[in-house]
């Protein structure tokens, strides 16, 4: 089959209501966490998931693979100097982070990411899976 | 006399801030940011499917006002102030992607046009605007009140 769907689960973690920002850790940040809204095109050639990040840097974004999860984690500090007082809120201050299962498709040495203007684009290419392997007999 | 509020926008205020309860209420079922901003904001002048949101803040010395605009062209956000309205203009323009068999679609696009008025007290003159990070942040001075001015006495 030629270009088989590459398979992204999106970790949805519904949190139970209340327990998401139940029980801080004394002395812990207690940030809330914000689920990122995200796109994910599938071309010829793998994946491209984008995700808006506002506010997020190079310094403070984590993205990492383990096993066959990958997320994104970052620490976001709150951009003002202290005693501001906040006239008109309409967004929220948090921690992003979300993750995602991915498929054995995925090419997991040649997962690229590019920080532009909050936005994060993850390149997840297809597995090449026409390369022939040698697989040695021992006799 | 009563003076009209500093923010002239209060007298939608209830219905923002009721919005925004229910939001609060409601997002912890529906887990995606993306609830939050699925809806044009009702102030936004140019309703297309995406508005940014919009904080404001007060220093002794300045008004912050900080737009979440991830994915927005710097080139194409323009800030102008007329009387004391700021009004923040742009367009997010989905990325040029091959083949877009999208399998995930959560984030929006449009242009915006949001207006925010400002207590008369500030210093358009000294205002300035950064993106960093998908964040447009205008800082706006206050007008020293407190700055000396020399008074002329004319010889009689």
């Amino acid at each position: 089959m030629e270009n088989p769907t590459i398979q992204v689960t999106v970790a949805t973690r519904r949190p139970v209501p209340g327990a998401s920002e139940a029980a801080p850790v004394p002395g812990e940040r207690t940030a809330p966490t914000i689920t990122p809204p995200i796109d994910i095109h599938e071309g010829p050639d793998g994946l491209i998931l984008e995700a808006d990040l506002p506010g997020a840097t190079e310094q403070n974004l984590r993205v990492e693979l383990e096993e066959n999860v990958l997320s994104l984690h970052a620490r976001m500090e709150p951009p003002l100097p202290e005693g501001a007082r906040l006239l008109h809120e309409e967004y929220r201050l948090g921690d992003y982070q979300r993750s995602f299962i991915l498929g054995d498709e995925v090419d997991r040495d040649r997962i690229t990411a590019e920080l532009t203007h909050g936005v994060l684009r993850l390149t997840l290419p297809r597995a090449d899976r026409g390369r022939t392997r040698r697989i040695e007999i021992r006799s | 006399m009563s003076r009209p509020g500093p923010w002239p926008r209060e007298s939608a205020t209830p219905f923002v801030l009721l919005q925004q309860e229910l939001q609060r209420l409601l997002d912890p079922y529906l887990g995606l940011a993306r609830f939050r901003e699925a809806d044009p904001r009702p102030t936004d002048l140019d309703p297309s499917a995406w508005s940014p949101p919009v904080d404001v803040y007060e220093t002794p010395e300045e008004f912050l006002v900080a737009v979440e605009v991830p994915g927005v062209a710097p080139d194409s956000i323009d800030v102008a102030a007329v009387g004391s309205v700021l009004t923040v203009k742009g367009v997010k323009e989905p990325a040029d992607l091959p083949e877009p068999r999208i399998q995930v679609r959560e984030r929006f696009f449009g242009a915006f046009h949001r207006q925010i008025h400002l207590p008369s007290e500030v210093d358009f003159d000294r205002a300035e605007a950064t993106i960093e990070n998908g964040v447009l942040k205008i800082r706006l001075p206050k007008q020293s009140a407190a700055r000396t001015r020399t008074i002329p006495i004319r010889p009689a």
